[in-house]
């Protein structure tokens, strides 16, 4: 994955003079297309549509209640404002760790930073389910942290970390590190150590020339990390459905009750409107800072 | 001067090192209390046995969610791969209007909380009769694992040398001869990578699982899901273990074809 991250540059690179050699000039649509976009319309252009149009319908026809029900009472208001402020706690987290640890692997022995990757790969390419079920059974009541505090004699009863936002957001940022340190690095790996060196000449202190020179290099991996963490950590489910009481309800956990408990469609589907309309206008404040076209390997 | 760089240099190794063992631990635990001979988890594990795999392979439950899981991968893998190779091939080679349309359309499964996905295609299968069957989930996860095909396998095909195939057509190839013999060994690994990365977003996925399958029939992420709410029971343990080794062993396969990719060619 890493290795992908690091390839999309180049590929942007050859995409230019590949279109530049014009094999193709002008349009030409491939009609091998026509099946995928069928089942891209099917499967997944109705499916959202599909949520847009049940949020608004109810069993006698247009009705705004599930929006109304949202609006007028608090509660759900707060499970919003949870669920965001949750993901920039996250993101938060994710950053000063992240930022600290891929700029170590970067700046320490080659050798030694391929091996210890293997220490954020792992996890990485671990299920998310599994790395959560690991917190359960590490933070439960009898849980291995409360066997070994009491082993110690530190405390008498078990403590209740399980339904407290300590565990959910410790749990939500141990899930989404790796993809932070993956970014950063990606990026880190490719600034040239010689401006540092260069600055350093110059007169500039080695505080100086990480803030004036590292830092602003590294601005797209900050970006790119921040805006995956924090897409992710607002529209995770797993963790605070596990690790968390009532009290920590996300807003992906609500809209799973009222399908599965509450068997609500309508007012699920007015919360899936307002998640999508999050995320939505998350992209688009992205779309103004991140290059996509490099993100995903920009075809042109 | 130099004293308060190294000082400063020891305390960045001495955090780093904890939040890499802090990434580690969960996992490297999970393994081994897998192993215990006690009925409850304990850490460090008071022996070594292998009864919760025995209480693993030996459960029909457990099998046959197991089964489910690896036929609905597989079977996820073989659609993406092809729907994927159909769209890079589009993306890269072809020029039409709505190309970026289409990218984007094709890659925001990538982003789109899972959830979402989860809920739209919930509605569409009870409307279509098709909730809990093989075929309407492997749809499902083709969707979230096609971006993960297409991109490494358009990074595939611009890094590819079009004058080779080029060669091959001068030299008095058909064209399907010279795809077939020239294109597609070149994309080998690519075409390996995103079958096991899809692979691997099947067999790890949870969210679409819970809605889109039966309780009689669930995947392994979800019988997990379902007895960690009932019992803390040392068989889960093993069964994660299991699922970790087979995605651990499967990404780091794609890292490995990924390497192939980049060396010149």
């Amino acid at each position: 994955m890493a290795d992908i991250t690091a390839q999309l540059g180049d590929t942007a690179a050859s995409a230019a003079v590949s279109s530049r050699l014009g094999w193709l000039k002008g349009g030409r649509f491939p009609v091998f297309l026509v099946p995928v976009l069928i089942f891209y319309a099917l499967f997944f252009g109705y499916p959202l549509v599909r949520i847009f149009w049940q949020s608004v319908y109810g069993a006698d026809g247009f009705t705004l209640i599930g929006f109304q029900m949202f609006v007028e009472e608090p509660a759900y208001w707060m499970v919003l404002v949870y669920t965001g402020i949750l993901g920039l706690i996250t993101l938060a987290i994710t950053l000063v760790c992240g930022y600290a640890v891929a700029y170590w692997l970067v700046t320490m022995d080659k050798g030694w930073a391929v091996l210890l990757m293997a220490f954020v790969l792992i996890p990485f390419w671990s299920s998310g389910l599994v790395r959560t079920y690991a917190w359960l059974v590490i933070l439960g009541r009898q849980g291995i942290l409360n066997s070994a505090l009491i082993k110690f004699g530190l405390i008498d009863t078990p403590l209740a970390f399980i339904g407290t936002n300590t565990a959910v957001v410790f749990a939500l940022a141990y899930y989404l590190l790796p993809y932070m340190i993956l970014s950063l690095y990606s990026v880190m790996n490719g600034i040239d150590r010689n401006l540092l060196l260069a600055a350093r000449n110059l007169g500039a202190s080695p505080m100086a020339a990480f803030r004036h020179v590292f830092l602003p290099l590294t601005r797209p991996g900050v970006l790119a990390g921040s805006y995956m963490v924090f897409m992710l950590g607002i529209g995770m489910y797993i963790t605070p459905a596990m690790l968390g009481g009532p009290e920590q309800t996300t807003l992906p956990l609500m809209i799973a009750i009222q399908i599965n408990e509450a068997m609500d469609w309508t007012f699920a589907a007015a919360l899936s409107v307002i998640l999508l309309l999050v995320t939505g206008s998350m992209q688009l404040m992205a779309n103004r800072f991140l290059d996509f076209e490099r993100l995903w390997g920009g075809a042109k | 001067m130099n004293a308060r760089i190294s000082s400063g240099r020891l305390a960045l190794a001495i955090f780093s090192c904890a939040v890499l063992a802090v990434l580690i631990a969960p996992i490297l635990i999970i393994f081994m209390v897998s192993f215990t001979p006690t009925e409850m988890l304990e850490f460090p594990p008071p022996g070594f046995s292998l009864r919760w795999y025995e209480a693993y392979f030996g459960d029909a439950m457990w099998m046959r969610a197991t089964r489910v899981s690896f036929v609905v991968a597989g079977l996820t893998a073989v659609v993406s791969l092809v729907i994927g190779f159909a769209i890079s091939v589009a993306l890269v080679r072809y020029r039409f209007p709505g190309k970026a349309l289409l990218r984007m359309l094709v890659m925001s499964p990538m982003i789109l909380p899972k959830i979402i996905i989860a809920v739209g295609l919930y509605f569409l299968y009870v409307r279509l009769r098709i909730l809990g069957t093989t075929g309407a989930l492997v749809v499902a996860h083709s969707i979230i694992a096609i971006p993960y095909v297409v991109m490494i396998v358009t990074a595939s095909l611009y890094s590819f040398d079009r004058r080779l195939e080029w060669a091959a057509r001068s030299l008095g190839a058909s064209p399907l001869k010279a795809v077939w013999l020239v294109t597609l060994p070149n994309l080998r690994p690519a075409i390996l990578g995103g079958t096991l990365f899809s692979f691997v977003a099947s067999f790890d996925d949870i969210i679409l699982s819970l809605f889109l399958t039966r309780l009689t029939e669930p995947t392994l992420p979800r019988q997990i899901w379902v007895n960690v709410q009932q019992t803390i029971d040392p068989t889960i343990a093993a069964v994660s273990t299991f699922m970790t080794v087979v995605s651990v062993l499967g990404l780091w396969l794609v890292a490995l074809a990924q390497k192939r990719l980049k060396r010149p060619q």
